[in-house]
């Protein structure tokens, strides 16, 4: 039976290992194109002491400028200082790496779930697989666990690439915290993909059309990650302290008073990120669970 | 006699109320090749569905080769109407998938097969014609080496040439294997040379059921100028009056006679199979003759 998986989607995969690629790839050289930015601004930083000239950020002192000719040239080269030239230039970088390898996970997941049973209903081509010595339960099952587990194994390349493209971005001091990644590093791509894929399917079951169920199933999809990026942070247990106490890195939910606020430490990013993932694996297979249902029940 | 298909007080409903088909028993023996005729929305498809393990059954109960029809998958050779294959796939990858799906599956029958009708293993099925195609479907289904066809319609969109080409090859690989053939068709005549058994559905009931033979035995198709048909005693199945002569297809009865002017004759496979489609005539839904 894998074998018959694979004849019949390899295309859709191999389409979906490039596309992963280029985006790996994409993360890659702009992860190499912020250390070289990086580089170039320490390097810059010591020619601005060297010339005795005021660091970017500095509002007042005294300083032995030797050449004012020298500093207002060397100035100009990162406008800002570091955050808003670094944010400037990496701008495209910081939304590929915040949004972008969520919404193509999203698409992905969706593009490969939804025409699963919908197209097959579609072409009338069910009525040739399910009457091979294969039961449908089994057809549906070995779909969707090996086309779900491949995708999984793409979203965690992707975010294990985008988490090492994450870190040279926020050396750039645009935000302290790896909180804003929550949903797009490490183990977050792989729930995601498996969840948009899931929906797909299910929604293909449902509405037995590719075209409605992918729409559909992107707009669940949307609805279902924020509800459940919400619910792990949201609803697990969280520290408190006050605000001038919280360690550095902490993501703090409710600012509540100043003495007293509610936040996540940075030490418990990893084991979070594990609970979405879980979550999301759990939604997904109820999902899943419905749409073997539809596909059971739905009339040929 | 072992049944190559039984079914009892079988039913299935679409949605609320809408029957697809309704009390229906059948036992077809094995080995046969079997018609399965009636107009548009008479059942068919909704039969050889529920026999290929797509349709549940609302009510009663079906079997296959001694089985439930999800539990005999292997057994079963099921091409649906217009023989639907995956349009993007090439034919060798469509021929790959049967031999993954199927673990009696003859590889090297099927690439024969393929080869002799002249079909390139790396087309695509989209660009095949549509006798290609069904002859496609057709090799799938035979390499697995079922004990039951079930072919329901699958040239229905064929041009007359294609048809008979694909009719007698498909008649030939079928019943070469010793299996029973389900075939359903609306076109009567392209099934007399090659079938033994008839089943004629309409409105969702079974009308007749058995072997042709000894359903033509049972009927005769009498002649006569209008009226004759007020005397007799005669259990009719349906008439048709035309220019003055009423022919009406009966139950045949030795005991009564016929009287003066009237012919009658063994009903042809057509006249028989038209006479159970039509409405009309008293006669009521059929009990099983088999």
């Amino acid at each position: 039976m894998i074998g018959a998986v694979w004849r019949q989607h390899r295309g859709q995969a191999l389409l979906a290992v490039i596309a992963v690629l280029a985006l790996c790839l994409l993360t890659f050289i702009y992860g190499l194109s912020a250390e070289h930015w990086m580089t170039g601004y320490s390097r810059w930083l010591g020619q601005l002491s060297a010339a005795g000239c005021p660091p970017p950020d500095a509002h007042s002192g005294v300083f032995h400028v030797r050449s004012a000719a020298t500093c207002s040239a060397l100035k100009d080269r990162y406008p800002g200082g570091l955050q808003p030239s670094f944010g400037d230039r990496f701008h495209a970088a910081i939304l590929l790496s915040q949004y972008g390898l969520t919404i193509a996970f999203a698409l992905i997941g969706s593009l490969i779930g939804a025409p699963l049973v919908a197209r097959e209903i579609e072409q009338r081509s069910h009525l040739a697989a399910w009457t091979q010595s294969v039961s449908r339960r089994r057809w549906y099952v070995t779909k969707t666990v090996a086309l779900a587990s491949g995708l999984m194994v793409l979203g965690l390349v992707a975010g294990l690439a985008n988490g090492w493209l994450q870190r040279r971005l926020v050396s750039g001091d645009i935000t302290s915290s790896r909180w804003s990644w929550f949903s797009s590093i490490d183990l977050a791509l792989a729930g995601e993909a498996l969840l948009a894929f899931a929906l797909g399917v299910a929604l293909g079951a449902f509405l037995r059309r590719t075209l409605p169920a992918l729409g559909a199933s992107l707009a669940v999809f949307t609805l279902l990650l924020l509800g459940a990026r919400w619910a792990v942070l949201a609803l697990t247990p969280t520290s408190s302290g006050s605000a001038s106490t919280a360690p550095p890195g902490s993501w703090i939910l409710d600012p509540g008073t100043a003495s007293a606020v509610a936040y996540h430490p940075a030490s418990q990013y990893a084991a979070l990120q594990t609970v979405l993932l879980l979550v999301l694996i759990v939604v997904a297979g109820a999902v899943l669970l419905s749409g073997w249902r539809a596909t059971r029940d739905g009339a040929v | 006699m072992r049944a190559a298909l039984r079914c009892r007080d079988l039913a299935h409903r679409y949605g609320r109320d809408v029957w697809g088909l309704r009390d229906c028993d059948l036992d077809v023996p094995a080995g046969r090749v079997v018609a399965l005729v009636g107009p548009n929305g008479s059942g068919k498809t909704t039969l050889m569905n529920m026999a290929a393990g797509l349709l549940p059954a609302t009510t009663g109960s079906i079997e296959v080769v001694g089985d439930t029809p999800q539990a005999r998958l292997d057994r079963i050779g099921f091409v649906a109407q217009d023989a639907p294959l995956w349009p993007r796939m090439r034919v060798g990858d469509v021929l790959e998938i049967g031999r993954c799906m199927n673990p009696r599956f003859d590889a090297q029958m099927a690439s024969d097969r393929i080869e002799r009708l002249g079909i390139r293993p790396r087309s695509r099925i989209d660009a095949l014609s549509g006798g290609e195609r069904a002859q496609v479907a057709l090799t799938l289904v035979l390499a697995k080496k079922p004990e039951l066809f079930l072919l329901d319609e699958p040239m229905a969109n064929l041009d007359p040439l294609a048809r008979r080409e694909f009719l007698g090859s498909m008649f030939e690989a079928c019943s070469g294997t010793g299996a029973t053939v389900l075939y359903s068709s609306h076109a009567v005549a392209e099934l007399e040379r090659a079938c033994d058994y008839l089943i004629v559905l309409r409105g969702g009931h079974v009308r007749l059921v058995g072997d042709i033979d000894d359903l033509r035995m049972q009927h005769r198709v009498i002649r006569g100028p209008v009226g004759w048909l007020d005397r007799g005693g005669w259990d009719v199945v349906s008439e048709q009056t035309m220019a003055g002569q009423t022919t009406a297809l009966v139950r045949r009865d030795d005991t009564l006679t016929l009287g003066p002017g009237l012919q009658d004759a063994s009903p042809t496979f057509d006249e028989l199979v038209i006479g159970y489609l039509v409405d009309g005539g008293t006669a009521r839904p059929q009990e099983v003759f088999a």
